[in-house]
């Protein structure tokens, strides 16, 4: 157990470190102005030595603690986080066929294809909820807050 | 006292009464389903707001506080399961009086003790904010600066278990909020050529990717059957002898709630142990704590929704929200054109009335929302989250895209939403970081505009007096909140082998 919280907060730990080096990197690319002392560098480079501070305290107390501490790892071979990376899959294919599709038909592919990646085998709930939902939120939008959600194929029954 | 009639009147229109109505009802809902915090709750219906009038949407946010703040008590009687972290107290008594079979008798003392502890927490907000403003008004960048250090390292101190995971937390969301444009010089900074980052990242896009999407990641992780309720809602009203009996205690910890809320970082969850606690050190009968004493319900109830009112101080008298909900209310409020802060009251004075008012009949919303739905809301809790997790989804990927009509909004709450869900498996709070976007650029843009003055000299420290208060206190808060955080974190695991609640929050920061 010790060893494992350990390693993730060594990994967590080593990517901030490398993180604030990457930024400190880019910060040095920042123009110069010379009408003032400070220029627009001076912040995030602070706050890197900040964050590289604080990376490293979190690993030295991490490496010093007995008891070490408790994580659920990321293992593809987990149900639980694969249906973690699919939802988040069908969320990056929702974005992208929004615009084209339309919030409406996408919205109900999206709807269906979670419900049933969370174990839901209730056919006809799901089916409802799925055509019923991205309906109402299209017209509640539309109507009450007026705001028009992308309309794609459907442009034409919509408007 | 005339701009706040005023105010009423304004407030008192049918159209801006339905919105805090509205707002009331969505937020007690969300605060009332276990696992969906008030936080993710509020970031999720903010963007509902902003198509409305200035008075109807801030009457909406408004609503919606309050409401997720009482609504955290229904699952904590009923199922033993705290909607937010706040309501935990609650459920150590509040369930043990449903088991009794006195669940109407423990939830309609919970729905009194919210709405009375709200009332003392607005009427101390009314009070003492307008007098911090006019002390504030004399700050100075300097000043400026400290009081974000002072904030910041408050909301550090609380951020769960590791005090570096927090300071990291709180660098990486600083460093997020120097992305785009310079405040001194308006040069562009880490943007990459993607001018929609110009003016730094979405605000709201962010927290609803960092609160709600990396929630729903979380919760597909652990699909939970929804809780049968067995517990019988028989009343809405307290007995009379009962709230007789509870007025003294509701009192007291209404206004233990508002000073603890008022405190930046010392969110509800604190306030409601330590009325808790002090409840029953003044029992008569202080065994029947923790085996269903209606007082440990008032309490720690009239206590949490008391913070409510003391975490708008800072917000409107400093511009330093008080938790992670009023820094969402914060953000919300300068997307709709008000900043608040001692200014505020010079320039907007008739808005700050307009929030007065609001949240005073805010109060009888939840009253009235409370008592007529108590019954609905008892059954919201056993909405299958296999259906729920995919529409609030939806709902924030909506919220983000409806800001500014753009799709690259999207993809920046789905990015933020894994960052947040990393962060979460990790042990890594997330408050910090919103926090931190919030008072990163005050920071920024005050010291450096200090530093110009004074040629880069940093005598600021010992030289200003307000300024040496506030860095000192900044230091104290730091050392009284860690032994603060520990105490709570020993009585919640002392209750939670106990078996007195079920705790679905493991990061109690994260979750109010």
């Amino acid at each position: 157990m010790k060893q494992k919280g350990l390693r993730a907060n060594l990994i967590t730990g080593t990517a901030a470190i490398i993180f604030g080096i990457w930024v400190w990197f880019q910060a040095d690319k920042f123009p110069e102005d010379p009408t003032i002392t400070l220029n627009s560098d001076f912040f995030p480079k602070m706050l890197v030595l900040g964050l590289i501070g604080a990376s490293l305290s979190m690993m030295f107390i991490a490496y010093k603690n007995e008891k070490g501490e408790a994580f659920d790892s990321i293992s593809l071979r987990k149900p639980a986080m694969q249906r973690v990376v699919l939802i988040l899959a069908a969320t990056m294919i929702f974005a992208f066929i929004m615009k084209p599709l339309s919030f409406i038909l996408g919205g109900m592919l999206y709807l269906f294809a979670v419900t049933y990646v969370l174990g839901n085998r209730k056919w006809k709930q799901m089916l409802l909820v799925s055509i019923i939902a991205p309906i109402v939120v299209f017209y509640v939008f539309k109507n009450v807050l007026g705001i028009t959600l992308p309309m794609g194929i459907l442009k034409f029954i919509l408007r | 006292m005339e701009g706040l009639f005023q105010s009423f009147a304004a407030v008192t229109q049918p159209g801006v009464i339905l919105s805090i109505f509205i707002g009331v009802a969505g937020g007690t809902v969300l605060g009332a389903l276990p696992g969906l915090t008030a936080t993710m709750g509020v970031a999720l219906l903010v963007p509902f707001t902003f198509g409305m009038e200035l008075i109807n949407s801030m009457g909406m946010l408004l609503g919606i506080f309050l409401g997720a703040m009482y609504g955290g008590s229904i699952p904590a009687i009923l199922i033993r399961t705290p909607g937010t972290p706040a309501a935990a107290a609650t459920a150590m008594d509040g369930y043990p009086m449903g088991q009794r079979g006195e669940a109407g008798r423990a939830l309609s003392m919970s729905l009194i003790s919210s709405v009375s502890g709200s009332f003392i927490g607005v009427a101390v907000m009314i009070f003492l904010s307008p007098q911090i403003s006019k002390f504030a008004l004399k700050f100075s960048s300097a000043e400026f600066f400290s009081l974000a250090v002072f904030g910041l390292s408050i909301i550090i101190a609380i951020s769960g278990n590791s005090i570096s995971k927090g300071l990291m937390a709180a660098f990486f969301g600083l460093l997020l909020s120097t992305i785009g444009s310079d405040p001194i010089n308006g040069l562009p900074r880490f943007i990459f050529g993607r001018m929609e980052l110009y003016e730094g990242p979405p605000f709201i896009p962010t927290l609803i990717g960092l609160f709600a999407v990396s929630e729903v990641l979380a919760g597909a992780e652990k699909i939970i059957s929804a809780k049968k309720i067995n517990a019988k809602v028989d009343r809405i009203l307290p007995a009379r002898k009962d709230f007789i009996k509870c007025f003294p205690t509701i009192v007291k910890s209404g206004l233990i709630g508002c000073f603890i809320g008022a405190i930046p970082g010392a969110g509800g969850d604190i306030a409601a142990f330590v009325a808790y606690g002090e409840a029953k050190r003044s029992s008569k009968t202080p065994e029947d704590f923790g085996h269903g004493a209606i007082e440990g319900v008032a309490a720690p109830e009239a206590a949490n929704n008391g913070c409510a009112g003391g975490a708008m101080i800072p917000l409107l008298s400093l511009g330093v929200p008080g938790d992670a909900v009023t820094a969402i209310l914060l953000g919300a409020l300068t997307m709709q054109g008000l900043q608040p802060g001692p200014l505020m009251y010079l320039e907007h004075l008739p808005d700050v009335h307009n929030i007065f008012a609001a949240m005073i009949i805010g109060c009888f919303c939840v009253f009235i929302v409370g008592a007529l739905g108590m019954k609905v809301f008892a059954r919201v809790i056993s909405i299958d989250k296999k259906l729920l997790l995919p529409c609030i989804m939806i709902l924030s990927l909506v919220g983000s895209y409806s800001m500014r009509n753009n799709i690259v909004d999207v993809y920046i709450t789905i990015i933020f939403g894994i960052i947040g869900y990393l962060f979460q498996k990790y042990h890594y709070p997330l408050s910090p970081i919103l926090l931190a976007l919030i008072l990163g650029p005050m920071a920024e843009r005050n010291l450096r505009r200090y530093l110009v003055i004074s040629s880069g000299n940093f005598d600021f420290f010992y030289t200003r007096p307000i300024c040496t208060v506030l860095l000192l206190a900044a230091v104290a808060s730091l050392i009284i909140s860690v032994l603060n955080q520990r105490k709570i974190a020993r009585n919640l695991a002392k209750a939670e082998a106990e078996g007195r609640y079920n705790n679905e929050f493991e990061n109690d920061d994260d979750t109010q």
